[in-house]
């Protein structure tokens, strides 16, 4: 626990003071190009920015540690208004993608393994490598033409916010939530792929076979536990970047969410903002990393002794 | 894979590397497919049909025709001669970066599993702290920091890459490393009193590579789309050069207007991908052959 | 067999899951809401007050809520809206304007000579940080007041006879006596057609009822507007074309084709509307140097670069920040001389540079307004004709008029349509708040101050337009393309027509037939 402070403080400086020496005056940013300078020097004053960079950052870091984030630069808000609303989309957004993805990412991966080298592998590579090289933008964008003005099975735009039940939820993101899951799925495969196929050639998967167990039985209890290690670290890494860096998707679904925050914050040099998603992205990686550490020991006892 | 220590601390297998027709189908095949696109980038100046940057070269988003094989995009370039001149830029880019992030990241990571203790503390935590920093903004704060006249440079870009995915390297290594250091192999190295430097060298490489080598591959398709999620955002490569993470990037409204115009430069790094990817898969495959001789 | 059955056992799991949304295919009811859609996002900076109004998603809400003094046409002609009339003394340094009688604000309270007097101090008044208190730097405080509850009279120091155009931007929305930024934010008032409902920043989208109260007989005709912040332009195009958006304000031009020729969209076009510049500092080397800023007007080709980065939808520029269609324009598009490369290698040799020293610049430029960089590359290309190397500089849009803008000699930059009488001044006079071309020339200045006092029409046409020649052919303004605003709308709805003012999204006549 000790450890994730010493990161999450870690993040808030190395944060604190690149946006510091970001050049740019957030003043400008804010008030626009045709504001004049009596304005923004009124505007950095009542923001206290005139105040040394030390000292905001302490004043900042005790309130922090509190709980108390500040306020946006941009529009004095305090922080929790600015960053709560999205995180919820975000986070439903992240819950759907990481329920497409898990699933995916197993199917798929055992399929290929358990044919290794055959034609369902071969499949299974070659999309896997195809979405490999495919930027988000592009899935995305070739979804919304096939799934929304093609078949109009779903909505272009993730409008989350006006969907009141559940199922409406689950309409207005299905677009985005796959897109995510599978950027996030052609590299988890191969990682779990080849896992797999070394597990499933190792003296202690014969040994099960020589036995006479099931192959399902193998494969779900003796072979996917040894594998699944580095795809733990893998999907915990994703889950970071379903919090916090999904910038692009969010624009071509026109989704208000966390990531545009972000880069819009970074935009202006609203270094609480930044700071305060940043930190929830952070600790939310340091926790599904130890996460994936105990769930990795749970599954392989022979980690225990290391 | 328990191997027994004398054949694991065997040097890099330089007689399976000379019979062409004995290695891996993939490692042929990704070859043959990384050759090719070498060609291009060394000699596409030569037969290019039309300059990259050459502008109202046919009517904006014309369809492929005699005169331009993919069409033009907006500006009437032609998608096909900016397709293979950017070939070099690719080439260099996706490959300086990702072998730069794989060896820092990876002799890092190595290091940091068999140093272990408050070293390999400090080190971990640093590196969680950057990769749980979302990475296109820890991307777009460098270059930001760096100021206009640094934008679109390719050392910066390069920069900017190592930053993001040494880390994330690093710790694949270091979990590999973490389950190495208990073998014997490496104990016995350690007994014999080598440094640091040759046990990471000598006794984990050799075990590791074949994991460095699928990131490598991995990266270094997704280092372009990195870069061009970057253009995406106004950072990244310079217009007007043919990067076709650029190219994917700024042509993304004309993906029903002038399909070619995106779908190109993405087939073209789909099928470098695709030739890495066997490539290093056929190359693991010699280094796992060989290590279980 | 048996892994089959696995593989079966999770895809059905998988099928589940995506299985849940396809069955709830309902459509979402709308109503008869206009959908709006912008390509503009403020992010966090989005409000609802008038004062500052950092994207055209601010100023398409703000023009939903608010009504102004006068609304402007697309070529700059005042029209009454809140006020019913005005008139000026004979040397136009006092204005009186008569208002309605019959206006209230969305809360109830009668719309009185006091609201106006309130809101143009405080765009002028320092402490509330207005974008406007430059452009109505003519207006003081003291001279703004009410001599009774329907007349509102405006003092200044020297005659402004372009005062009710002036007077009439994107910030002069009338605001409700005592309205502040924080009041604004909790409890939104104005007198205009629609009013927002719980309005937040992260709302997508923001929507707004009809005022029924409203005081325009028979309008908005539509109960209520939703506005979308759209801006990826295919996702934008893919909205318009699956029937999720009525409106889209403009459209990218790289999914025109796709529009084009569709029997559920018609285009509207407006302008010519922005400006898109190139801009030298003509005191810093090698612009300092006359014959160097004429070559390089001289090697575009404004033709190609307007079907190339334009596709068409705009107009060709003639280096002079009135576009060539104005009736204030110094001389007509067909008399805008093409490209001369011939011409520009003389210019040039004469200033020194040949093919063995090349005349080499850096630009700096951006994607701030759609084609920006392209007419930077078709730039690029068109200059090397001519032996000119412009090795381009390309930054994000974000950074582009903090960090790039006015700092460095040679930059991309562009306006939003104005009337002469603001355009020639916002960047050209030496008192200018944005010097984007170092252009301090006292002969400029006295035409301008003489034509912003001359309440002949005629003779003052005739000094603008001898403002306009000197800018043309000495200033460092490189001003090749106006775009058009090229609108996109449903068939299903009428109604709609474009303003050359990006901020400007008039819906009052829109109605919708699903």
């Amino acid at each position: 626990m000790v450890l994730a402070f010493v990161t999450l403080l870690i993040v808030s400086a190395f944060i604190f003071w690149t946006t510091e020496v970001l050049p740019g005056d957030i003043a400008a940013r804010v008030l626009g190009r045709e504001s004049t300078q009596e304005a923004r020097a009124a505007f950095r004053e009542s923001r206290g920015l005139n105040r040394p960079a030390l000292e905001r950052y302490v004043s900042w870091l005790a309130g922090a540690v509190r709980g108390d984030f500040g306020s946006s630069l941009v529009n004095d808000r305090p922080i929790s208004d600015v960053v709560l609303p999205r995180m919820n989309n975000t986070i439903t957004l992240a819950i759907y993608a990481f329920a497409i993805y898990v699933p995916l990412t197993f199917l798929l991966s055992i399929l290929a393994a358990l044919y290794h080298d055959r034609l369902p592998d071969t499949i299974v590579s070659v999309f896997n490598l195809i979405g490999l090289s495919m930027p988000e933008f592009v899935i995305g964008t070739l979804l919304i033409y096939v799934f929304s003005v093609s078949l109009g099975i779903f909505p272009v735009m993730a409008q989350i916010q006006r969907a009141k039940t559940f199922s409406d939820v689950i309409r207005n993101t299905t677009l985005p939530a796959m897109t995510l899951a599978i950027v996030m799925a052609v590299y988890s495969i191969r990682m779990l792929r080849d896992s797999l196929i070394e597990v499933l050639d190792s003296e202690y998967v014969r040994m099960c076979v020589l036995k006479g167990l099931p192959r399902t039985r193998i494969i779900l209890f003796h072979a996917l536990p040894n594998a699944i290690v580095p795809a733990l670290n893998t999907m915990a890494l994703n889950l970071a970047y379903l919090i916090g860096g999904v910038v692009v998707v969010e624009q071509v679904f026109a989704f208000q969410g966390l990531g545009t925050l972000l880069v819009d914050s970074v935009a202006v040099r609203d270094s609480p903002t930044i700071e305060a998603v940043a930190l929830i992205v952070s600790a939310i990686y340091i926790a599904a990393n130890l996460f994936a550490d105990v769930m990795a020991i749970t599954l392989n006892p022979r980690l225990r002794r290391g | 894979m328990s191997t027994p220590a004398s054949v694991a601390t065997l040097p890099w297998p330089k007689k399976a590397i000379l019979n062409w027709s004995r290695l891996p189908f993939t490692l042929r095949f990704g070859t043959i497919i990384l050759s090719f696109y070498l060609l291009i980038a060394l000699t596409a100046s030569l037969w290019a049909p039309y300059d990259a940057a050459k502008t109202g070269t046919g009517r904006p988003f014309s369809s492929p025709s005699s005169d331009h094989l993919l069409g033009t995009d907006q500006l009437g370039r032609d998608i096909f001669s900016r397709v293979v001149l950017g070939a070099d830029d690719v080439l260099f880019l996706a490959l300086t970066s990702t072998l730069v992030s794989t060896i820092v990241g990876g002799v890092m990571g190595l290091m940091s599993g068999l140093l272990g203790g408050w070293i390999d503390q400090i080190i971990m935590r640093f590196f969680d702290a950057v990769i749980s920093i979302p990475f296109l903004v820890l991307a777009l704060l460098m270059i930001a920091a760096a100021g206009p006249d640094l934008s679109g440079n390719y050392w910066l870009l390069i920069l900017a890459v190592v930053v993001v995915y040494a880390p994330r390297t690093a710790r694949m290594a270091r979990a590999v490393a973490v389950d190495l250091v208990t073998r014997d192999f490496v104990t016995v190295a350690r007994a014999r009193g080598e440094s640091v430097l040759s046990i990471v060298w000598r006794e984990l490489t050799p075990n590791a590579i074949g994991v460095l080598l699928v990131e490598f591959g991995v990266r270094a398709g997704y280092a372009p789309i990195f870069i061009g999620s970057l253009s995406f955002l106004g950072f990244g490569v310079r217009p007007p050069t043919p990067e076709w993470g650029l190219m994917i990037s700024e042509n993304r409204a004309a993906i029903i207007s002038a399909p070619m115009s995106v779908l190109a430069p993405a087939a073209a790094l789909a099928v470098l991908v695709i030739g890495l990817n066997l490539l290093t898969d056929g190359l693991s495959r010699v280094f796992g052959r060989t290590n279980k001789i | 067999m048996q892994h089959v059955r696995i593989a079966l056992r999770l895809s059905v799991l998988f099928l589940l899951i995506v299985g849940v949304g396809v069955i709830s295919n309902a459509q979402d009811s709308t109503g008869d809401c206009v959908r709006l859609a912008g390509v503009e996002s403020s992010g966090e900076k989005l409000n609802l007050d008038p004062i500052n109004q950092p994207s055209t998603e601010n100023s398409i809400v703000v023009g939903l809520m608010y009504n102004r003094l006068m609304d402007l046409s697309s070529t700059f002609e005042v029209s009454p809206e809140l006020a019913e009339s005005w008139s000026s003394n004979a040397d136009g340094s006092e204005w009186t304007f008569k208002l309605r009688h019959d206006v209230k604000f969305h809360d109830g309270k009668d719309f009185t000579s006091k609201d106006v007097v309130y809101t143009y101090k405080r765009l002028i008044d320092p402490a509330t940080g207005s974008e406007a208190a430059a452009t109505l730097a003519f207006l003081n405080s003291d001279g703004i007041t009410a001599p009774d509850d329907y007349t509102v009279v405006f003092k200044t120091d020297k005659p402004v006879v372009e005062l009710p155009v002036l007077i009439t931007n994107k910030n002069t929305f009338i605001v409700a006596d005592g309205a502040t930024s924080e009041s604004i934010a909790t409890a939104p008032n104005g007198t205009g057609p629609f009013i927002p409902q719980d309005f937040s920043v992260a709302d997508q989208p923001h929507v707004f009822a009809k005022n029924a109260n409203y005081w325009e007989a028979g309008l908005p005709k539509a109960n209520c507007v939703e506005f979308f912040a759209i801006q990826e332009a295919t996702t934008l195009n893919a909205s318009l074309l699956a029937g999720e958006i009525d409106i889209a304000q403009q459209v990218s031009y790289a999914t025109l084709p796709t529009l084009q020729n569709n029997p559920d969209i018609q285009l509207a076009t407006a302008g010519p509307a922005t400006q898109m510049t190139m801009a030298m500092w003509v005191d810093t080397p090698p612009f300092d140097n006359p014959n160097v800023r004429k070559a390089l007007k001289m090697v575009i080709d404004r033709k190609a670069m307007l079907d190339t980065v334009l596709l068409g939808y705009g107009y060709i520029g003639d280096d002079n920040p009135v576009p060539p269609q104005s009736p204030y324009a110094w001389r007509p598009e067909d008399q805008v001389p093409g490209q001369d490369i011939e011409g520009a290698i003389a210019l040039l040799a004469e200033a020194g540079y040949g093919p063995d020293n090349p005349l080499k610049i850096d630009l700096y430029t951006a994607e701030y307004i759609p084609g920006a960089v392209s007419m930077a590359e078709v730039f690029k290309d068109q200059a090397a004709e001519a032996g000119v190397e412009v090795n381009l500089i390309i930054g994000p849009a974000s950074d582009h008029w903090d960090n790039v803008w006015l700092k460095y000699p040679f930059v991309g930059s562009g306006w939003n349509a104005r009337h002469p009488g603001e355009g020639l001044a916002i960047a050209h006079r030496s008192n200018a708040a944005y010097p984007e071309t170092h252009w301090y020339r006292d002969d400029f200045d006295k035409i301008l101050d003489s034509a912003n006092t001359e309440s002949d029409p005629a003779k003052r046409l005739a000094l603008y337009q001898k403002a306009e020649q000197l800018i043309t052919e000495e200033g460092g303004s490189i001003i090749p393309l106006f775009q058009q605003i090229v609108s996109a709308v449903r068939s299903e709805c009428s109604g709609y027509e474009p303003r050359a003012q990006l901020y400007r999204v008039d819906v009052r006549n829109v109605s919708c037939n699903r």
